[in-house]
């Protein structure tokens, strides 16, 4: 009796660790807090526990609790890095835990499944780029933009899309990159009010920031507020608007240096 | 409907499926998702577009009734590949996010802060784009949360049996 209780105590903080890791992967890939619940719930209670979740901006509590005994809990606590949207990873551990849900597994399979997902690339550097870069073209057509507000919001979009991963690499506060990011791209798209190309250079330059628009935290934000999760909406909505606003900065100084008149 | 028309449609929809497909690829969804949600983006544009220059309805009323079409058509298809509605649904209401009031509510307010006279003309250019920009996000929100908030229970078990995780060696 007395072992397999200690053997159970062993499991829950085995089985914790790797909660508390999907838990991280699931809020860094950009899921919002209701569905993170219901995934984390649903794997503890494959395995006969009970999860209590709370989540913050930078950090995550999450308690975990043998449903016949409650003497056998832990409790971890773990931060959280930089928002990193990735909808395979929420995709497969959604499936992933409606598979424990149906299937009971061993513990080590489980873990093994999850480095399997974990462990799936991104798409080609090159391949985003030049999918942002079309994407903000099309935007700009559906604005109504003419032949060089077209040409010159695809090259500004390039163009600040690969400095953003060279701010990365060299670690500039991600809202100061923002800035920067924006800055460039309209000053590329802004070509065209310098060198009088084409009638529509206002749409050129309203277009060519617009892939930065932080528009899935901000969608999470209002589920989450629909949901009741009303705090963490908020913090979500709070960092959009601060996102939109470098957003503006950067288009500012564009503005400053093309003259806002000649708009 | 003449002929003008219908090809004004199709290529609106062929420019926001660019735009959808795009900006859905920044959030690594899986290809074939990724390639749904560009027509349904696509899908959901051609729609507005055609609802405000055929009929002439409102922009806000138009973008709401799209996004509930993209909202259940997305159910629909998320149901049939066992993925997650948000996978398809937010790439493809990107193209319709209000960007150009959004920028006119920015130029306006600059220029009121820099204008000597007529500042009240200014000051209502803020005021008409920054609420149109705002009334446009929240019908799209409203209406691709259409499916979750009729039919919840259905939404979370859209993963359930799917194909994809290799049968597990049960020693």
């Amino acid at each position: 009796m007395q072992e397999n209780k200690e053997h159970l105590i062993r499991f829950c903080a085995r089985l914790l660790e790797l909660l508390l890791d999907m838990t991280v992967t699931l809020i860094v890939s950009a899921s919002h807090s209701g569905k993170t619940i219901r995934i984390i719930k649903r794997f503890a209670k494959s395995y006969g526990f009970d999860v209590y979740l709370m989540m913050q901006t930078k950090s995550v509590i999450l308690t975990l609790t043998y449903a016949d005994d409650h003497s056998i809990q832990h409790t971890a606590i773990r931060h959280i890095p930089d928002l990193a949207l990735n909808f395979y990873f929420q995709n497969m551990l959604s499936r992933l835990s409606w598979y424990v849900h149906d299937n009971p597994v061993e513990l080590a399979v489980l873990e093994a499944k999850y480095r399997e997902i974990i462990a799936a690339r991104r798409y080609p550097f090159f391949f985003t780029l030049i999918a942002a870069a079309l994407a903000n073209m099309g935007f700009c057509r559906l604005f109504g933009g003419d032949f060089y507000a077209l040409l010159f919001v695809f090259l500004g979009t390039a163009i600040a899309f690969y400095c953003r991963s060279i701010f990365h690499k060299l670690e500039i506060h991600h809202l100061v990159s923002i800035v920067l990011t924006a800055f460039l791209s309209s000053l590329t798209a802004g070509c065209t009010v310098l060198f009088s190309l084409g009638s529509t250079a206002s749409i050129a330059l309203a277009t060519s920031v617009l892939f930065l628009i932080p528009g899935v935290p901000l969608l999470n934000a209002l589920i989450e507020i629909l949901e009741g999760h009303v705090l963490n909406g908020i913090e979500k909505l709070i960092y959009s608007c601060t996102v939109i606003v470098c957003i503006a900065l950067g288009l500012l100084f564009t503005l400053v240096i093309l003259g806002i008149e000649n708009l | 409907m003449n002929t003008a028309q219908v090809l004004l449609v199709l290529e609106d929809m062929f420019f926001s499926f660019l735009a959808a497909f795009g900006f859905g690829s920044l959030s690594n969804p899986p290809f074939k998702a990724l390639v749904c949600a560009g027509l349904l983006g696509a899908f959901g544009h051609g729609l507005r577009y055609f609802l405000i220059t055929v009929y002439a309805v409102h922009i806000v009323p138009a973008s709401f009734l799209s996004a509930v079409c993209v909202g259940f058509l997305a159910f629909f298809i998320a149901k049939k590949m066992h993925t997650l509605v948000e996978v398809f649904t937010f790439p493809a209401v990107l193209p319709m996010i209000p960007g150009i009031p959004a920028y006119n509510t920015m130029i306006s307010l600059v220029k009121f802060l820099n204008a000597s006279q007529d500042t009240h003309r200014y000051l209502e250019q803020v005021f008409y784009n920054g609420f149109l920009a705002l009334f446009i996000l929240s019908a799209l929100v409203l209406g691709i949360l259409c499916p979750y908030l009729l039919m919840s229970k259905k939404c979370w078990v859209i993963t359930r049996h799917a194909f994809g995780i290799s049968k597990a060696k049960n020693s």
